[in-house]
């Protein structure tokens, strides 16, 4: 019988996990063209460089951040994806971690991937989360006098807006 | 000689005075409602329906609303197009302060009128009426681009019937 050929999906997940078995949580195909691979926040370096180097995802579109206060974390997305390898162009992996709520601290991936730059910066400004080894953590969006707390997280109010 | 018929003032206000109570200043009021041109300045997505008001279909080139690629200085008009964040107000407001007298706003949208769906939010100015005096509000989330030309023939009856020095 002829062996079935593994997606590229299932490709990259294997081989983050081959190379990475404890490192990465879990890992799952979302749908065609999108993965989601969970990972220990202390891995961040290792995986991004064997991202870049082995696998040729070359750039992160986005970083977001999302804000649990039921879990105590702030959930962290590595959105990366390639250009220079024209078979995974449209194939987009998404990189998942976990950080505490009252001091979230991840390495910077600037050094691996320059386009985090400023999408680190943001979610500096917006989350509070600080990014050692970046090499110009400022706010971005906010205003230029802002002084205010991280405005995403949500226990953050503005009561002057009418927020309750 | 005879002074019977001579007035004696500033300059200014002999011209402000025989203009105010002489058919003049319909001519003025007429021609400024002819030349309103829109200052280039968006605030945030509404300006989608802005372009298609401009556009062929309705046509306001008819009332004299040009699309003008000059100064700031030869514009009359500004319409807010949307939300107006902290950032871009203070902008706005320079926009504003540039242009030559007489000026006149348009704040289109919910978010320019009364801060709409953002309105709690940290970083959005709710009311364009504290930056400058707003002389028609469009509600909509957008409005229609109908909405808006309705808006611009509202505002047109309201320089046809204004004070010239006023």
């Amino acid at each position: 019988m002829a062996q079935v050929a593994l997606s590229r999906e299932e490709t990259t997940i294997n081989q983050l996990k081959t190379r990475f078995p404890e490192a990465i949580k879990e890992a799952k195909v979302d749908r065609a063209r999108r993965v989601t691979v969970e990972f220990d926040s202390a891995h961040l370096i290792e995986i991004a460089k064997f991202m870049r180097d082995e696998l040729g995802f070359d750039h992160v579109i986005g970083i977001a951040g999302v804000d649990y206060t039921t879990h105590k974390k702030i959930e962290l997305l590595y959105f990366t994806a390639s250009f220079s390898k024209p078979d995974i162009q449209d194939l987009i992996v998404i990189l998942k971690t976990e950080l505490p709520r009252d001091n979230p601290v991840i390495a910077s991936s600037v050094s691996i991937w320059e386009s985090a730059h400023f999408h680190e910066r943001e979610a500096f400004e917006m989350f509070g989360v600080k990014f050692e080894g970046h090499p110009d953590l400022r706010k971005l969006l906010t205003l230029d006098n802002w002084d205010g707390p991280p405005p995403m997280l949500k226990d953050i109010k503005f009561p002057e807006m009418g927020q309750r | 000689m005879d002074f019977a018929g001579v007035w004696i003032g500033k300059m200014s206000e002999v011209v402000k005075t025989i203009i105010g109570s002489s058919p003049i200043k319909y001519l003025i009021n007429w021609s400024r409602m002819y030349a309103l041109w829109p200052v280039h300045i968006t605030t945030a997505c509404c300006s989608a329906e802005f372009g298609a008001m401009m556009g062929p279909r309705l046509d306001p080139e008819r009332f004299g609303l040009q699309a003008v690629a000059g100064g700031l200085r030869q514009c009359d008009l500004i319409i807010v197009e949307g939300t107006v964040t902290k950032k871009m107000a203070k902008r706005l407001k320079i926009v504003y302060e540039q242009m030559a007298k007489p000026r006149y706003v348009i704040a289109m949208g919910d978010c320019a009128c009364s801060g709409g769906l953002f309105h709690d939010s940290y970083s959005i100015v709710n009311d364009v009426h504290k930056l400058f005096p707003v002389d028609v509000y469009v509600p909509g989330c957008p409005p229609r681009p109908e909405a808006l030309l309705s808006a611009i023939v509202k505002l047109r009856e309201k320089i046809r019937r204004e004070e010239v020095f006023a």
